[in-house]
């Protein structure tokens, strides 16, 4: 994905409301993507992607246009995110899964929506620190100095979060597909 | 090699963190390690399996316009709440202490403190013989019983 255009950070700054347009239209597919990883369900991630960015445009004046745009913008995403997760506490809902099949046979569809539950059912077993950090790697377009600096945390400490995370989500996913009946 | 730093390795390397030295020894050690080119190829299926994919088809095609509508609407309506926002917080304040303060001024007899009261139910569910059943129901919930490794489980929720 190219990055976006550095006019339009400027103009979302001042309000301009086609600005906010052109910034959902680029950002929508990795805000669905870290709202599903982080929550779990689609439903969930379609509310939250709204809520960011209208969030987002009510924070507006908080943005330095001097900076770079996305890491304003994903920690203001994943702030957004960690409050819906404490309002859960942080226990996802035992029907937590749906993902949604559209344009796939019956058979291809079943088959990848097993998979995508157990791929959101391994990730909701991590901790959320790990999980937002797997979301931003994955989600986002942004380098790891840039995640770093999203997160507040050191380059090495990215790294760490990253493995650690990897490493847990794969001991899940991989190996303890049985612990999706006991939750 | 051990087999331990091969892991750390074969997850840096998935990241794409890896020096070209590090993949150099690691090559050499998956020539001759068959557990550690198993857990190789779980961390390329885990890997794989987080990448965004097909996600585009579950984009709201309308959400643009939707936010755009929200957000405009929104201007106005913040703007007069904001106005309002300070006397009737004011005002909700001073009715809410007036509402609270028999709960602050009044004992009841209730005087017992969160740790009594903790300890009032441990020594009923002595009593009761139930310090075992919950022993044994939490242990059953470890990740270890079912089959993930003692490694990771800190990076779960508990």
């Amino acid at each position: 994905m190219a990055g976006i255009d550095p006019d339009i950070p400027v103009r979302f700054h001042n309000g301009d409301l086609e600005a906010l347009h052109d910034i959902v239209e680029h950002f929508q597919g990795s805000v669905f993507g870290i709202g599903l990883k982080l929550l779990g369900t689609v439903d969930d991630a379609k509310d939250y992607s709204q809520d960011v960015f209208v969030h987002a445009y009510e924070k507006r004046h908080k943005f330095d246009p001097e900076r770079p745009f996305e890491p304003w913008f994903y920690k203001l995403a994943l702030n957004l995110g960690r409050q819906r997760l404490r309002k859960r506490r942080e226990i996802p809902k035992s029907d937590a899964m749906p993902v949604e099949i559209v344009g796939e046979t019956a058979e291809q569809g079943l088959i990848e929506k097993e998979q995508k539950d157990r791929v959101q059912s391994a990730l909701q077993q991590l901790k959320p620190k790990y999980r937002e950090c797997l979301a931003l790697r994955f989600e986002s377009d942004m380098q790891l100095h840039e995640i770093a600096q999203t997160l507040g945390l050191s380059l090495g400490a990215v790294k760490t979060r990253l493995r650690r995370g990897l490493m847990a989500f794969k001991e899940v996913y991989v190996k303890g597909g049985e612990l999706n009946e006991v939750y | 090699m051990k087999c331990t730093e091969a892991e750390f390795l074969i997850a840096e390397s998935v990241l794409g963190f890896i020096s070209v030295e590090q993949k150099k020894e690691l090559e050499e050690h998956l020539a001759t390690c068959s557990q550690c080119r198993k857990e190789m190829e779980w961390y390329s299926i885990a890997e794989e399996v987080l990448r965004p994919r097909g996600l585009e088809q579950m984009q709201q095609t309308d959400l643009a316009d939707h936010v755009v509508s929200l957000a405009g609407s929104s201007n106005g309506r913040r703007f007069r709440l904001v106005r309002l926002a300070g006397p009737v917080l004011a005002a909700a304040a001073v009715l809410l202490a007036v509402i609270l303060s028999p709960v602050f001024f009044s004992n009841d007899g209730n005087d017992m403190t969160r740790l009594e009261v903790l300890k009032a139910y441990a020594e009923d569910m002595e009593v009761l013989g139930m310090e075992d059943g919950i022993s044994v129901s939490s242990a059953e919930l470890d990740y270890e019983n079912y089959g993930v490794s003692d490694k990771v489980s800190e990076y779960l929720i508990q």
